[in-house]
């Protein structure tokens, strides 16, 4: 009994510690001042009006849509290959890149892959540090196995190989099997894996600062400047990044309950078409 | 020439032999079983003919063509795995429908011949269902419709009920064998089950380490091994290291054990005697008499396992451990472990290996 309640306790103490600081901005962004004191005071809804009206702000959070955008993109492109390969062709080597791949955040952090970058392409003509394609492609490196895992793990549970040589021994070619078989069976981890993608880049701070300038600024490095100059803006801003961020999730899970999508249960053979 | 045929068909991965100058011929209609332990070549053998992969060396023809010319597709074989392999977002119809509209048949054909399938496999009020939805029996029969529909010259079945449970194997194992009666197609059927092997096929190829140790019809693979390891994976069998005395006798651990009919070998020639445990009669001490009695010995009970309808007592006699099977009994459940008992080894079924 005693055990059971030190077991709520703590387990209530370690959600609100992680809770506490959501809580706070999302209250904070409808107070009208909040300075020296535990809570706001007042309430107002001028920050949530300003963030869409103000135009260094939504310029901002346009530049992270483009840049979440473009970093799925490409990362799809390589991805979906990579994990066919990895998956179908069983090689030592593909596996060990492939895990090599999966640490990559871990191993090296966004700051010393960001001035790592300064280093190797700071070239006039280039053009890629301060612009938005050098954060692209940093932030392309850093999320791939967020990208790359969903689509692996897709992929074997589908038992791909086999699917794929019951398909060419049916007489199916490569374009027909594509059509018919990957792309509805490969929806679920192409679109957990780009909502996943989609989350880290949006929130991501540590490669926005160092990559970009003052007119390349994302909405992270702007919203953290807000900070010293307006509270309760600030926490408006960054109340919009929590919500993106819990929608992504909640958008994880409910993909993750559809795993098998765009079922052809019907079938032409039926209707007399 | 068979319908199949493999010759000197080699395959290394790396430096692991999958195949070693195989040669086998299958004849059109019949089902060939290969049987053998994991690593033994039986998949790469399944994957060679299917076209999935090629040899490093050798040829294979099938229907009289060489098929390592030919693609997948112009092979025209059907495949049925162990993971079944169903495309999960298609329905039950378009499942078996797949190959026939990859193929570009006609609505009214691929319609007439889902159903005919459908029907015989006796699932044809499934056909609007998702393969998710069906039992590992139903989808097992579903992934052999898929094969069948095509018409394929061959029928490759690699372990297709190693992932159901007994019962449900039992019965499609019988299922499978009256299919492939019915459509008379030629059928290669992969499997490590003994028992699978020898209750379905026309002939049983055993596999070792690359090669077919033995090809024949599942009673003579059984009954008359050809070597050891034949002897060992199609059953279980007490295994008696001797070496000949004369013509008919033979010493084991000292003992005499009289041969009906005899070998030709020279005196003191090492040889093994397979003996199945149902061969090895067990008697309780003043049972039978012990003067004048051939090929019986003394032993002592060290274990002994119900297995249904028979029961499995271990006696070990000196430090050799026999296996002998009976028709269980209260005589039998009331051995205890430790008991002296007499085994009889009845030596007219014995197979001599040298």
């Amino acid at each position: 009994m005693l055990k059971k309640g030190l077991y709520f306790a703590s387990l209530t103490l370690y959600i609100s510690f992680i809770f506490l600081p959501i809580v706070l901005i999302s209250i904070g962004a409808f107070g009208q001042k909040w300075f020296g004191t535990l809570l706001p005071e007042g309430f107002t809804l001028r920050w949530y009006g300003e963030l869409f009206t103000q135009r260094m702000y939504y310029e901002a959070l346009l530049r992270s849509m483009i840049v979440a955008i473009s970093v799925i993109a490409i990362n799809l492109a390589v991805s979906i290959p990579a994990a066919y390969a990895i998956v179908v062709l069983e090689s030592k080597l593909l596996r060990s890149l492939y895990s090599f791949i999966i640490l990559l955040p871990i191993a090296i952090p966004p700051v010393v892959l960001g001035l790592g970058f300064i280093d190797a392409y700071n070239l006039p003509g280039l053009k890629i540090i301060g612009y938005l394609k050098g954060l692209i492609l940093a932030q392309c490196i850093y999320t791939l196995p967020f990208t790359l895992k969903p689509l692996i793990a897709n992929l074997e549970m589908l038992s791909w190989k086999s699917i794929e040589e019951a398909a060419y021994s049916l007489g199916a070619n490569v374009l027909y099997i594509i059509r018919r078989l990957l792309i509805p069976n490969l929806t679920p981890g192409v679109v957990a894996g780009s909502i996943m993608t989609f989350a880290m880049s949006v929130g991501e701070f540590q490669l926005a600062v160092i990559l970009t300038s003052s007119k390349s600024q994302t909405y992270p490095v702007v919203l953290y400047q807000a900070f010293y100059v307006n509270t309760g803006f600030a926490c408006a801003a960054t109340s919009l990044l929590v919500w993106m961020s819990i929608f992504s999730l909640l958008g994880i899970v409910y993909m993750s309950k559809l795993i098998k999508t765009a079922p052809e249960r019907t079938y032409i053979g039926a209707g007399g078409a | 020439m068979g319908y199949i045929e493999l010759r000197n068909v080699s395959k290394r991965f790396g430096k692991v032999v999958a195949l070693d100058n195989l040669n086998l011929s299958v004849e059109k209609g019949e089902l060939l079983t290969l049987l053998g332990p994991s690593g033994c070549g039986k998949t790469t053998t399944l994957r060679l003919i299917a076209g999935f992969m090629k040899p490093d060396s050798g040829e294979i023809y099938i229907d009289g063509k060489n098929a390592l010319s030919m693609s997948i597709k112009e092979r025209k074989i059907g495949i049925v795995f162990q993971n079944y392999a169903l495309f999960p977002n298609l329905s039950v119809f378009e499942n078996v429908a797949f190959g026939l509209r990859a193929r570009g048949e006609s609505e009214r054909k691929i319609r007439d011949k889902v159903q005919q399938l459908l029907e015989m496999i006796g699932i044809a009020d499934k056909a609007s269902s998702l393969p998710s939805e069906l039992s590992g029996g139903q989808q097992q029969r579903v992934a052999l419709a898929r094969a069948l529909a095509i018409e394929p010259k061959v029928l490759l079945l690699d372990e297709p009920l190693s992932a159901l449970d007994a019962k449900v194997r039992n019965m499609l194992r019988f299922e499978i064998k009256r299919i492939q009666r019915e459509s008379g197609v030629t059928t290669i059927y992969v499997t490590h089950d003994q028992e699978e092997a020898l209750s379905i096929s026309d002939r049983v190829a055993v596999m070792n380490k690359g090669r077919i140790e033995q090809l024949g019809a599942p009673a003579e693979i059984y009954l008359n091994p050809s070597t050891k390891f034949v002897a060992d994976f199609v059953g279980v069998n007490n295994f008696l290291e001797a070496v000949t005395w004369n013509g008919e006798t033979l010493l084991w651990e000292g003992y005499q054990l009289k041969l009906k009919t005899p070998v030709g070998l020279t005196p003191n020639s090492k040889v093994t005697v397979v003996i199945r445990p149902e061969d090895v009669l067990l008697f309780k001490l003043g049972e039978i008499p012990e003067e004048g009695e051939e090929n019986l010995f003394r032993g002592r009970v060290s274990g002994k396992i119900f297995l249904g309808p028979i029961t499995r007592v271990a006696v070990k006699v000196k430090e050799k451990v026999i296996l002998s099977d009976s028709i269980s009994s209260e005589k039998i459940f009331s051995l205890a472990e430790g008991e002296e008992v007499m085994v009889k080894i009845d030596t007219s079924k014995a197979k001599v290996i040298t």
